[in-house]
């Protein structure tokens, strides 16, 4: 009776893996943070996978920014370039983060959703003496199921208004296995006693 | 002598509660203070009422502009109880009735009629309908004997009159309006219900008055009176009059020349002149049956202030005017009162008291006001005058005064004073007592010149200062009389000062009815000046976006919505300077920021809009605003020559479908003692101690999901986020940060992710601390960095600095709101969450180490975890009485709690505000610096004194008989 239950819950399971497993990819800019700023330029583009988002993201392509020579601060978010709009919330990096030695790490905080709803941008030291990667990382932040009371397991009551205590396991059926290794011991063993002789 | 183990073991099991309350007791009252407040009764929904027939005490009942209804004992002047009707603020409106010998009070606000116990308080009936109370009125007789209401309401534009069974609270007949006209008020005269509407169109109303049967409801009669005009609005129906013989109704022309007065149930209207510069017309008449039909209109000039009293003839309905009483300069007070069919009219001037019959002109008793040096202007009041002998009256009238305190005089005497203008405040903060600014000023000189010559100057100030040495030295023995006897707190004296153990400080209060106020949280509480409404700008109700004190100098800014501000001197109150509301951009909020110019209230426009400013007030801050289409964003300032500008620099806005409903941010004083947290193994935890951080909650309405996100506010980008199902976007969610944690708190229902059977509903709070790494004894990508940026890259090669969070959800006993963190002068000692339980008219101080997200679930804490104070996990957190900081006290209306520190480690002051006054000591880690009052200092004194004396007594004995020993020996 509880089949076809879980039939409908495996297909939904595949469906949403279907609809979810698809990659993502997100188009970061990098706008110089002015009053008259210029247009935001493409920065990088992350490919993340909304199943295993701490994982499984990668930067696609990096193109190392050109600003002018004045600027302190970028800006950062994901933009979109035909309505001329953040499309995400943006933040703030000093231009140091891009400076030689360090490798900048691109942040992505998604939603439950697997949207991209903020981005940031941090440049992290190289240790030359550990890796050869250089290049940019990329960082998924997933918004966490928020945190639920941790209750105590609720009491069944039988019909009667009664504990329902789970029927202890027989000695035979918890340690069938045990018995058997014993058996197997004794009968593959046999002949080892001879050999002592 | 033999007593029972058994009898002596019970009388010192009944002793120990006694010792307990004896603790408890002394501190109640001492350190803390509550000015239990209704406020400001109106003038219609005020009287006195015997509450019990066959007794002859009366008390004052009242349903104030807050919608409070309560019960005044006349004798002393306190609360006898108290209701919220709305369980909100409302802002005035709502009626109050009681009968005539009858045991309840029924009180009508917004769309619900209630009868309360006349004595206790308490709930007889309630009965809820749909649109709004117009009027509400009690039938005095009925056929039955018994006393029933009558209410009229607004339901979408037809007018619907019931009358209620006065003890039973159900509908006995319901009359429903065809038209559409507009309800007024409703009246009876014993035979006939009346019900008066306005009929017509807007700005040229007639009057409808409405007959109806008072056994069936059914409709008699309709009778049309023409106003030609001049009602254009149901306020300029000045009055309708109930329960007399001969109700009327009166309204005035447009000009205020002429009053018009109509007998209900008839068709004719009279007309009287009013007198030349007329600028209000007010109307007194009794409200029994047996009371003669005659009543006073009270006229107020721009001047001053006259009485007419009017008789009814009952056979022809005919009007006369009886008598007047002069026009006084300034304002007064008339009220009326009953008793068999006599009525009184009682004038409360600026000067005197004067009680008249309604019958003659001649004045029965006449009292001077004694009410001190400050003069009283009776705004509107009610009295009760007593016949005690043939020609000798006594009154008393509870008055209020337009400085919105609610008094009481009898006989010319103030018996009492209630400050009910303290009520209904919208913005209060804590100031220092300013120091003599002489002194800061030498002492600021001191620090500006030369080494030397600054020596010289102090030289010579201390020489100077040596006058005051002998009248200090006279005060010694008085102070170590006082310090001994433990009388020294005690002493409330009326001067402001500082204290050593930083008590004593001020609190601006500023109410929506535009006052402001100054108390001396030190002394009790105690109103030290006070602003009337018309020295302050801005609309009423009065919408304060910011209040901040400015402690060097000694003054507090009130920033209205309109932007209109207020700078007035933080000790005296006196005005410093004033901006009237509209010469300015209307101001969304307003945040204190520091600049080269030192810290200022910088006012934050609509939509986050910011005005260019000079360059000296730039902030140094990044500074948070919320954006027109409900985002954050943060703002930097860029001087420009003379001028600065703001340059954005990121925004926030939440996903799609998210609307921002509430921002916490770190308060500016949250000093912390210690950046990490020793475990029970010996190693450290470290705490992730970021300034700039923001917590914004965000609701989803259509997934009923709440998001908490922290964000960075120099960067703007997202340090953390969670999601929470099934929360209810309609009810309170509150949150708080300090030091290294955040909470909030929500009402969510939903089904357990771990186990699909449970089901979970209630008020939640969640608790997240930030540590610096997951592990103990790790910092992270910080390493030995002593500070951080949150622009700059990172300096060891490890990853970005984001904290890692550790969250506990617990379920509460009863929602609670209004949430602060107490805060202590070093942060050593541990902190309590401060929360208004509104379902209890209490505040609870729940302690961090309740609220602790590291406590361990399933299973009893290690001996490690027990050394660190952490105990088992347990889902509900019960709000129990002793967490209560208000202990018994009921506490009403309360919209924000503030703390400050003190200058003992130990103690935080914490005030609340609402309707309620409120302010007390918490001490979240016991008074370990300070000795309590129970300590006998007496004793100890008294125990050197006899230990001394015993020495001095045996030492010659001793040696007189060592010497006789070495003799005999």
């Amino acid at each position: 009776m509880k089949y076809s239950s879980l039939l409908s819950g495996l297909t939904a399971l595949a469906l949403a893996s279907v609809a979810y497993a698809a990659d993502r990819t997100a188009a970061i800019y990098i706008q110089p943070v002015s009053q008259s700023p210029s247009a935001p330029v493409p920065l990088a583009e992350i490919r993340y996978d909304t199943i295993s988002p701490a994982t499984e993201s990668e930067v696609i392509s990096y193109e190392a920014p050109e600003l002018p020579d004045e600027t302190k601060l970028v800006r950062i978010g994901v933009y979109n370039p035909s309505a001329k709009q953040w499309a995400s919330s943006t933040s703030v990096a000093s231009v140091e983060n891009f400076s030689k030695g360090y490798s900048p790490t691109l942040m992505l905080s998604l939603d439950r959703k697997g949207d991209v709803f903020s981005a940031a941008l941090r440049g992290v030291r190289i240790d030359a003496g550990q890796t050869r990667d250089f290049g940019p990382q990329a960082v998924v932040l997933v918004t966490e199921p928020g945190k639920q009371p941790e209750l105590n397991k609720p009491i069944v009551l039988s019909p009667e208004g009664k504990n329902v205590v789970p029927e202890e396991k027989s000695f035979l059926q918890k340690y069938w296995w045990l018995i058997g290794i014993v058996v197997l011991m004794t009968m593959t063993g046999g002949g080892g006693g001879e050999q002592g002789k | 002598m033999h007593l029972p183990a058994q009898t002596l073991s019970i009388a010192l099991l009944l002793a120990l509660p006694a010792a307990v309350r004896a603790v408890f007791k002394d501190e109640v009252g001492h350190i803390d203070y509550h000015h239990e407040l209704l406020g400001v009764p109106q003038r219609e929904t005020t009287f006195f009422h015997r509450p019990r027939p066959q007794e002859k005490a009366s008390l004052l009942y009242t349903l104030s502009d807050l919608g409070v209804l309560g019960a005044v004992n006349p004798g002393n002047g306190g609360i006898v109880w108290r209701q919220l009707l709305n369980k909100n603020i409302t802002n005035g409106g709502g009626h109050l009735r009681a009968g005539e010998d009858e045991t309840w009070v029924v009180s009508a606000l917004g769309s619900s009629v209630h009868a309360w116990d006349a004595i206790s308080g308490r709930n007889v009936w309630t009965l809820d309908f749909d649109g709004a109370v117009k009027d509400l009125e009690i039938m005095e007789m009925t056929e039955n004997g018994r006393k029933d209401v009558l209410a009229l309401h607004e339901e979408d534009g037809t007018t619907v009159a019931r009358r209620i069974h006065g003890t039973e609270g159900r509908v006995v007949w319901e009359f429903r309006g065809v038209t559409s006209d507009v309800p007024l008020q409703v009246s009876t005269n014993v035979e006939k219900v009346f019900v008066i509407t306005l009929h017509g169109s807007l700005l040229s109303y007639n009057l409808k008055v409405i007959v109806l049967d008072t056994l069936t409801g059914k409709k008699l009669d309709e009778i049309i009176l023409g106003t030609k005009g001049e009602v254009q609005k149901p306020e300029d129906v000045m009055f309708v009059g109930a329960n007399s013989a001969a109700p009327v109704v009166a309204w005035t022309d447009n000009t205020l020349t002429k009053l018009k007065i109509n007998v209900l149930g008839s068709k004719a209207k009279q007309e009287f002149p009013l007198v030349a510069d007329t600028v209000e017309v007010e109307f007194h008449a009794p409200h029994t049956v047996q009371s003669s039909p005659h009543f006073l209109v009270h006229t107020r000039t721009k001047t001053g202030s006259k009485a007419d009293v009017y008789h009814i003839d009952l056979k022809s309905n005919a009007i006369s005017k009886a008598y007047d009483l002069p026009l006084v300069e300034g304002a007064s007070a008339f009220s009326t009162s009953s008793s068999a069919s006599n009525v009184y009219f009682t004038r409360v001037t600026a000067d005197e008291v004067i009680i008249t019959s309604s019958t003659s002109h001649g004045i029965l008793g006449r009292w001077p006001l004694k009410t001190g040096a400050e003069k009283v202007t009776a705004v509107h009041g009610v009295s009760e005058v007593v016949k005690k002998a043939e020609d000798n009256y006594a009154v008393r009238s509870a008055v209020v005064t337009d400085d919105d305190d609610w008094i009481q005089i009898v006989n010319g005497d103030v018996s009492w004073t209630r400050p009910e203008g303290l009520s209904g405040a919208v913005a209060a903060t804590w100031a220092e007592i300013p120091e003599s600014e002489d002194l800061a000023r030498t002492l600021e000189a001191e620090a500006h010149t030369d080494p030397w010559s600054a020596f010289i100057h102090r030289v010579t100030r201390h020489i100077d200062e040596l006058q005051y040495l002998p009248a200090w030295l006279q005060t010694i023995p008085n102070r170590l009389l006082a310090s001994i006897l433990g009388s020294e707190t005690a002493v409330s004296s009326n001067k402001l000062s500082r204290d050593s153990f930083g008590f004593n400080k001020l609190i601006i209060l500023a109410t929506k009815r535009g006052k402001l106020y100054g108390l001396d949280a030190g002394n009790h509480g105690r109103i030290v000046w006070s602003k009337p409404a018309s020295e302050t700008p801005g609309g009423r109700p009065w919408d304060v976006k910011a209040i901040h004190a400015d402690d060097a100098k000694g003054i507090v800014t009130v920033r209205g919505a309109n932007g209109e501000f207020i700078i007035v001197k933080s000790d005296t109150g006196k005005t410093v300077e004033v901006m009237p509301s509209g010469l300015f951009p209307s101001v969304e909020s307003a945040v204190v920021v520091d600049s080269d110019a030192g810290p200022w209230l910088l006012p934050i426009g609509e939509g986050g809009k910011i005005a260019e400013m000079q360059s000296s007030f730039a902030p140094k801050q990044t500074v948070v605003t919320r954006t027109s289409d409900g985002g954050i964003r943060g703002v930097k300032f860029v001087t420009k020559g003379e001028q600065a500008v703001e340059v954005p620099t990121w925004i926030f806005n939440p996903p799609a479908g998210e609307k921002i409903v509430e921002v916490a941010s770190r308060s500016k004083h949250d000093p912390i003692a210690s950046i990490g947290r020793v475990l029970g193994d010996r190693t450290v935890k470290y705490k992730y101690l970021n300034p700039n951080t923001l917590v914004v909650a965000a609701i989803n309405e259509q997934a009923n999901s709440l998001t908490v996100y922290l964000l960075d506010t120099v960067s703007g980008q997202v340090l953390t986020s969670s999601t929470y199902e099934g929360v209810d976007p309609t009810k309170d969610i509150t949150c708080a940060v300090a030091e290294n944690w955040y909470l909030c708190s929500f009402y969510g229902e939903y089904k357990l992710r771990e186990s699909q059977s449970q089901n979970l509903k209630g008020y939640q709070i969640v608790v997240s601390d930030l540590y610096e790494s997951d592990a103990a004894n790790d910092r992270g990508p910080l390493g030995n960095a002593d500070n951080f940026s949150s622009l700059d890259p990172v300096d060891l090669p490890t990853g970005p600095y984001l904290p890692s969070v550790v969250s506990k959800t617990f379920i509460l006993s009863s929602p609670i709101t209004s949430f602060t963190v107490t805060k202590t002068r070093q942060g050593i000692t541990s902190r309590q969450l401060l929360a208004y339980v509104p379902e209890s008219h209490s505040i609870v101080g729940i302690p961090r180490m309740v609220l602790e997200p590291r406590r361990p679930v399933g299973r009893d804490p290690t001996p490690g975890e027990l050394e660190e104070g952490l105990t088992k996990y347990f889902p509900a957190i019960e709000l129990d009485p002793r967490m209560y900081i208000t202990h018994q006290r009921d506490v009403l209306g309360v919209r924000e709690i503030l703390a400050a520190p003190a200058a003992l480690e130990s103690t935080s002051l914490v005030f609340a505000y609402g309707i309620d006054v409120f302010g007390t000591r918490v001490t979240p880690s016991m008074a370990f610096d300070v000795l309590g009052k129970g300590f006998n200092k007496l004793a100890l004194v008294g125990t050197v004194a006899a230990l001394v004396g015993g020495v001095g007594l045996l030492r010659p004995m001793v040696r007189k008989k060592q010497i006789d020993a070495r003799w005999k020996a």
